[in-house]
């Protein structure tokens, strides 16, 4: 799977109307990610994750920060995401079915507050991205 | 049997009265076949898919986007009996239209996704989680009957 150039048009246009809400985005994201996949909240055992909770809204920050990175090196997602990805491999192991349940929530939170932005063509090529940044994190698990 | 509380049969109940169930249907269907173009392999006679705009505007896309959600209307009558309601829709799907389960899921969460942009800022995440859990007990209502 490969991002077309239509498609990083697409991510960087959608990324650039989130603008400075991609933190609470981010926050959002994983508050519908613990109330939708309860099984996701074993990887968070030290954290409150009650709605509101500050642990939930800085670790938000955190995924969106590399979300964020990742569209602003998004000809080379891999190496913008290296150490993200060896942290993920050898320290957090999260299991690879995890990624593809926070990209549909963060999905579904663009979907909330940017409907009209969020064309079936965005639509596609954002899915994609977050698959290829799923991908990018768990690629040095074996 | 399904166990569902309440609280979310009314998410369920009062969010489906306010879907309109053609032009959700059609939505979901056609963000089906543009944001997984694979799944275009079922609908080899349905013309034109050849551009997210030719899907879009493709009368027989619209018209199955109807039909199915017109059918996942059954299951919301039938909260408590979701597996016997899609019995024979089941065997259908495996023994004529042989379709990969899988793609159950995918048109599950692209109905999500749909309600989402529709709903905005009330499709809430008690919302998301319980028509998640909707989706998901319909898609594997749909794929009981495989063999």
């Amino acid at each position: 799977m490969v991002l077309s150039a239509s498609d990083k048009t697409n991510v960087k246009g959608i990324f650039a109307k989130i603008g400075g809400q991609v933190d609470e985005y981010g926050a959002e994201t994983l508050q519908r990610l613990f109330a939708t996949y309860p099984q996701t909240k074993t990887y968070f055992p030290h954290f409150d994750v009650s709605p509101g909770s500050a642990q939930v809204k800085a670790h938000g920050k955190k995924v969106a920060g590399a979300l964020v990175e990742a569209v602003n090196h998004i000809d080379d997602i891999a190496g913008a995401l290296s150490k993200l990805s060896d942290l993920h491999a050898q320290k957090l192991r999260v299991d690879p079915v995890n990624f593809k349940l926070l990209g549909q929530c963060f999905l579904v939170v663009v979907a909330v507050h940017q409907a009209a932005a969020l064309t079936p063509e965005v639509h596609a090529s954002l899915d994609k991205f977050l698959c290829a940044v799923g991908n990018v994190l768990t690629a040095k698990y074996r | 049997m399904v166990h569902w509380t309440a609280e979310e049969k009314q998410l369920i109940t009062s969010v489906w009265a306010k879907v309109n169930v053609e032009e959700c249907g059609a939505e979901a269907v056609a963000r089906l076949l543009i944001v997984y173009p694979w799944t275009q392999r079922f609908f080899s006679s349905f013309g034109n898919l050849s551009s997210p705009t030719a899907v879009s505007g493709n009368p027989k896309v619209h018209a199955h986007g109807k039909k199915v959600l017109t059918s996942f209307g059954d299951a919301i009558k039938n909260l408590d009996n979701i597996k016997g309601t899609y019995s024979k829709l089941s065997e259908l799907h495996c023994e004529k239209l042989h379709v990969d389960p899988e793609n159950f899921r995918l048109l599950g969460d692209i109905f999500i996704i749909v309600l989402a942009a529709h709903f905005t800022k009330d499709f809430s995440p008690a919302c998301q989680a319980t028509w998640q859990k909707l989706v998901g007990v319909v898609a594997h209502a749909l794929s009981y009957k495989y063999h």
